[in-house]
């Protein structure tokens, strides 16, 4: 059910205000994650939430503060927090300026210090030193928050690299940066060139998994983006493994759940979720996610969509969920409608309306919508309130056809005719003619 | 003249609209005194509306000169008709037909017009409708409700005086169902052509 | 008779014309006479003769039907004809003509055809219908086969347009043109564009959509190098033609030149946006398009047939929901289909019973509840009477003419010059259409034996 007007209805939903979560707490949820997506996620949510924007801004800039050279998005951060601040009416927040001003040096020099460096190794012609050169100076770009130049240095690396362990941290260096870029394109390219590499590790294929699903999901492609997440190896969630510069194991459990939900049939639903040992551990970990599956599974939809309804806004708050929860939600919804009515030949409209928690003229509409779009083969019967299966009459519509094609093999073998013979009496629309 | 009325009288009216397409070729050519404009082209309109041919009607109301036109009432009266037909609106067909007194040779025509648009809503209505108020029954018939309940009743359709709805009995149309000897000559033709091919 | 003196006046022209006549009949010596006639000069056509007679009244008709028709068209191109008196002689011309006599000079015959017309307007009392008839079975003489297209066609049709007289063109238009010989009939490929596009006229006129479509069709993909203004006029219209049919732009066939597609997306912008309008079902968005449009429609002349859609457009809606409901009341269908105000329900009752009459759907209405209900049904058609089976022989009957006139066609395309030079050029560049080079049978139908030059396999299902 792939919606074409899927990417208009993700920019309707971009500048969505949450209120408040259902279910969030924001230390918990940020303390899966280190890095730029931990700032990334703070700052997404303070845009968007206004009751846990002072908490959310704080925490940013205590990351940033602590483990980064990034001074100029920490001093961004702070006066978006102080404008929020001064608003409420509270004392501000006091900028740590000697610790921006030192880091504005320390930078600088590093960087300096860097350059001289990688001048040395290429001078010297050492291919690993250079490598090695390259890749500093991406880290420390990184690190000042400069994206475009770390990605052109670990780029650069490509061409040093002398082991397959080198491709792989090239790869995985540039992957990182696109997703925070959103250069999903990218992501993909340097998921196959790394899949490609000898005696791969099963942690690092871990993650390229991941991250050859987040850039499925950016492309609404939710179906290839669940069977990634879906044989997303657990190993991810150990400590040595963990991806939590990119995303969390709870995150997987999340998308990869709703993915699948909105994408798979019923019996793919139950062989490749429900029963894969491997992601159940996941589940673990997001228990409403397991039940919201298995509450599809057995046909509960209020239980579904009761659910979905209570998740909603914490989705919404999701940096790479966010702007799909419409999408995903529909498509689970008119699954839910479909896997609803296919095993009967009449359904009381008034039954499923209840279980839909909708009332029965809405519902009426929406099924009208899954049969137009060819998702219900059905017809309503709107007197009796009944959904009713479609008839096949196959005999019938085969001699429709042939009588149809009769007449239009007639017409366009009479066409071809005029045709040839116009060609050969060359009677061709020109110019020069009269 | 007399052919014309012989075509209505035996009631020809295929016939009466090609001799008059032939007869309109030739008083163009050669104008004749005799025939009044009103006693020619107005059987020959409503030849075209008697065998349910609007477009070629409306395209001989257009084609025929200003001068005729603005000098015949009737002819426009007629036209009047045609009109309400094309655009369905059958109420004020009968009321037309009904509210003026038409030349001796309209008459026969205007009123097989209206039986015929009668009959043919009778089965229209015997098809579309499982239940219909009455009243609109009177707007499809233009005939009094007295009327039209005996003469559905003739038809089998049922009455229900207390909500004011008849039940209109479908029409059963006989099938012909057979397999000849012919059907399978058909076949081995056949094949033997994508034999051939 | 080559290399004779010119005749100086009508006198030596008409000695001329019986002297040349002789026991073999008189095709044979017409063919000769035509370099000789085409050089008369037009006033010895307009002559009378010596002893005051007129070679009109001097001349069979039949025997003499070649320099009758210069006589005729000299006469019809005179400043100041008399009128009454020449049509009568044309008319009776048409009625008895030879046609072998009349194809060596197409033009001229094209001339008393057009020259009748006129004088009909001048002469027939407000009223010039006389052509009509004489001219359409004056055609279907004229013409080789009713599958000839002649330079006439277009002529008359036209004329049928302009006299209202559109029932009249049937009997010609009626047969699918499919044959063309240039030097019999003297034909430009603006006489198979305009024959065409003005049948359309005529059908649409009379509400004959399948057919018009089908006549639209043919003039956009007319073979073209470049893009005729007729084809754009015909595109225009067949967009319009194609909503009132199918709701949406009809696939054209894919030989049509892509010159022509090119155009008609530059040139029919309106038309394009008002057709995915109508595709969207929106009646709202139909409307305001509607209005954006209107002085473009009007312009165009097809202000009429775009008022058509805005009616079909509610049909086009009720045919979707037969798709989806059962049963719907007058009152959701008038809701669901865009129809407004109070009477909307009323409204509605009154597409479906028009559709229901038209068996556009099949359905019934009852009035047994408070408001009025529809159920849906399904083709009643079972497809299992006897009619069915002679629909279904008709068809084979059919198909199984018009493939042997395109083996027939085929065999002849494949031993043209034309094709086999094509095919020449074709070996010299390696690419063998279907792997089969000219020498392998012209005969076997869709494998390769002889269309590929002209038509792209299968294209006569698309």
């Amino acid at each position: 059910m792939e919606d074409s007007n899927a990417n208009a209805k993700r920019k309707r939903t971009l500048d969505i205000v949450v209120d408040a979560p259902n279910n969030l707490d924001l230390d918990t949820y940020i303390s899966n994650y280190k890095g730029h997506t931990k700032v990334d996620r703070l700052l997404f949510i303070a845009k968007r939430c206004p009751s846990l924007q002072i908490d959310a801004y704080r925490l940013a800039l205590q990351e940033l503060r602590d483990h980064s050279l990034d001074h100029g998005r920490y001093i961004s951060a702070a006066t978006k927090l102080n404008e929020v601040l001064t608003a409420q009416g509270y004392p501000s927040f006091s900028i740590d300026n000697t610790w921006v001003d030192s880091t504005q040096k320390r930078a600088k020099s590093l960087l300096e210090r860097l350059e001289v460096e990688l001048k040395n190794y290429k001078n010297n012609l050492i291919k690993e030193s250079i490598r090695m050169g390259h890749n500093d100076l991406g880290d420390h770009y990184y690190n000042c928050g400069n994206l475009t130049n770390a990605l052109k240095c670990y780029s650069r690396t490509r061409d040093y690299c002398t082991t397959a362990k080198h491709v792989i941290e090239m790869c995985l260096n540039v992957i990182k940066v696109s997703i925070e870029l959103g250069n999903f394109s990218h992501v993909h390219s340097y998921v196959i060139k790394a899949e490609s590499t000898p005696d791969i590790q099963s942690a690092v294929q871990a993650k390229l998994k991941v991250a050859a699903a987040l850039a499925h999901l950016d492309n609404n492609k939710y179906k290839l983006a669940a069977r990634l997440f879906l044989e997303t190896s657990f190993e991810i969630s150990q400590p040595a493994n963990n991806y939590s510069e990119v995303i969390s194991s709870n995150d997987i459990a999340v998308y990869g759940g709703l993915c699948a939900l909105a994408s798979f049939d019923r019996s793919e639903l139950k062989s490749k979720v429900i029963d894969n040992a491997e992601f159940k551990q996941f589940l673990e970990l997001e228990p409403h996610i397991r039940e919201l599956i298995h509450g599809f599974y057995n046909s509960k939809y209020s239980v579904v969509l009761d659910i979905l309804d209570k998740w909603k806004n914490d989705y919404l708050l999701d940096l790479h969920l966010h702007s799909h929860v419409e999408n995903l939600y529909d498509n689970i919804r008119k699954k839910a409608l479909v896997q609803y009515f296919s095993p009967f030949l009449t359904v009381d409209m008034n039954k499923m309306a209840q279980s839909f928690g909708t009332n029965v003229p809405k519902l009426e509409r929406e099924l009208a919508k899954l049969i137009t779009e060819n998702h219900i083969q059905a017809r309503i019967d709107s007197h009796k309130k009944i959904l009713c299966a479609k008839q096949q009459d196959q005999r019938s519509g085969i001699f429709y056809k042939a009588l149809k094609m009769g007449d239009e093999f007639e017409q366009s073998t009479n066409a071809m005719l005029l045709r040839m013979n116009l060609l050969k009496a060359n009677l061709v629309v020109t110019t020069n003619q009269k | 003249m007399d052919t014309i009325r012989e075509h209505i009288e035996s009631r020809e009216y295929a016939a009466l609209v090609n001799f008059c397409e032939d007869l309109e070729l030739q008083l163009a050519l050669t104008p004749n005194t005799n025939i009044s404009p009103e006693d020619f082209y107005g059987p020959f309109l409503l030849g075209y509306l008697l065998e349910q041919d609007l477009p070629s009607a409306r395209f001989l109301w257009k084609r025929l000169p200003d001068a005729i036109k603005s000098s015949s009432k009737e002819l426009r009266a007629i036209w009047d008709v045609g009109a309400a037909l094309w655009q369905r609106d059958y109420e004020n067909v009968y009321e037309l037909i009904g509210s003026k007194t038409w030349n001796p040779i309209i008459a026969p025509l205007m009123e097989q017009l209206a039986e015929n648009l009668r009959e043919r809503m009778l089965n229209l209505l015997s098809e579309a409708y499982s239940s219909i108020v009455i009243d609109d029954v009177v707007k499809y018939l233009g005939l009094p409700r007295e009327k039209i309940l005996t003469i559905v009743e003739e038809r089998g359709w049922e009455a229900d005086l207390s909500s004011n709805t008849l039940q209109p009995k479908k029409i059963v149309q006989e099938v012909q169902q057979s397999t000849s000897l012919a059907n399978f000559s058909q076949l081995t033709d056949l094949v033997i052509h994508l034999e051939k091919s | 008779m080559p290399n004779q003196n010119l005749p100086a006046n009508v006198d030596e022209l008409l000695q001329f014309i019986s002297m040349n006549i002789n026991s073999d009949g008189y095709e044979a010596v017409a063919k000769q006479m035509v370099p000789v006639l085409k050089q008369v000069p037009q006033q010895v056509f307009l002559q009378g003769t010596s002893d005051n007679r007129d070679p009109l009244d001097l001349l069979d008709q039949t025997l003499f039907s070649l320099p009758y028709t210069y006589f005729l068209a000299a006469r019809c191109q005179a400043d100041r004809p008399n009128a009454a008196r020449l049509i009568q002689y044309i008319l009776q011309f048409l009625t008895v003509f030879d046609a072998h006599q009349v194809r060596l000079a197409p033009d001229k015959f094209l001339q008393v055809s057009q020259g009748l017309c006129r004088l009909a307007t001048l002469y027939g009392n407000g009223n010039s219908v006389i052509a009509i008839k004489p001219l359409a079975s004056a055609l279907q003489r004229y013409a080789l086969t009713p599958n000839h297209l002649t330079n006439l066609h277009q002529m008359f049709i036209k004329e049928c347009l302009l006299l209202r007289c559109y029932k009249q063109a049937l009997p010609i238009l009626q047969n699918d043109i499919t044959e063309i010989d240039v030097p019999s009939t003297a034909i430009f490929y603006t006489d198979h564009l305009l024959y065409h596009y003005y049948g359309a006229m005529i059908y649409i006129g009379l509400k004959n959509y399948e057919r018009a479509l089908y006549f639209l069709k043919l003039v956009i993909s007319a073979p073209a190098n470049v893009t005729s203004q007729i084809q754009i006029e015909a595109y225009k219209k067949f967009t319009l033609v194609s909503l009132l049919l199918h709701g949406k732009i009809a696939q054209l066939p894919k030989y049509t030149a892509n010159v022509v597609f090119r155009s008609v997306k530059n040139q029919c912008q309106a038309y394009q946006d008002y057709a995915s309008a109508f595709e969207s079902l929106n009646v709202k968005r139909l409307r305001n398009e509607f209005t954006k449009w209107t002085d473009a429609f009007r312009k165009d002349k097809n202000l009429g047939l775009a008022k058509q859609t805005l009616d079909a457009i509610y049909r086009r809606n009720i045919q979707q929901l037969t798709q989806t409901y059962l049963t719907l009341s007058l009152a959701d269908i008038a809701d669901a289909v865009g129809l407004e105000g109070r009477d909307a329900p009323k409204m509605a009752e009154n597409y479906v019973l028009r559709m229901i009459e038209s068996r556009e759907i099949f359905a019934t209405i009852s009035h047994s509840h408070q408001n009025g209900m529809v159920s849906f049904h399904d083709n009643p058609d079972r497809y299992d009477t006897s009619l069915t089976i002679t629909q279904l022989e008709e068809q084979i009957n059919k198909a199984t003419t018009v493939s042997e006139r395109v083996i027939k066609t085929d065999r002849l395309v494949g031993c043209s010059k034309e094709y086999l030079q094509k095919s020449q050029h074709m070996l010299a560049g390696g690419a063998i259409p279907g792997g089969l080079g000219p020498g392998d049978d012209p005969d076997f139908l869709g494998g390769g034996g002889g269309y590929e030059n002209f038509i792209d396999d299968g294209k006569y299902f698309s």
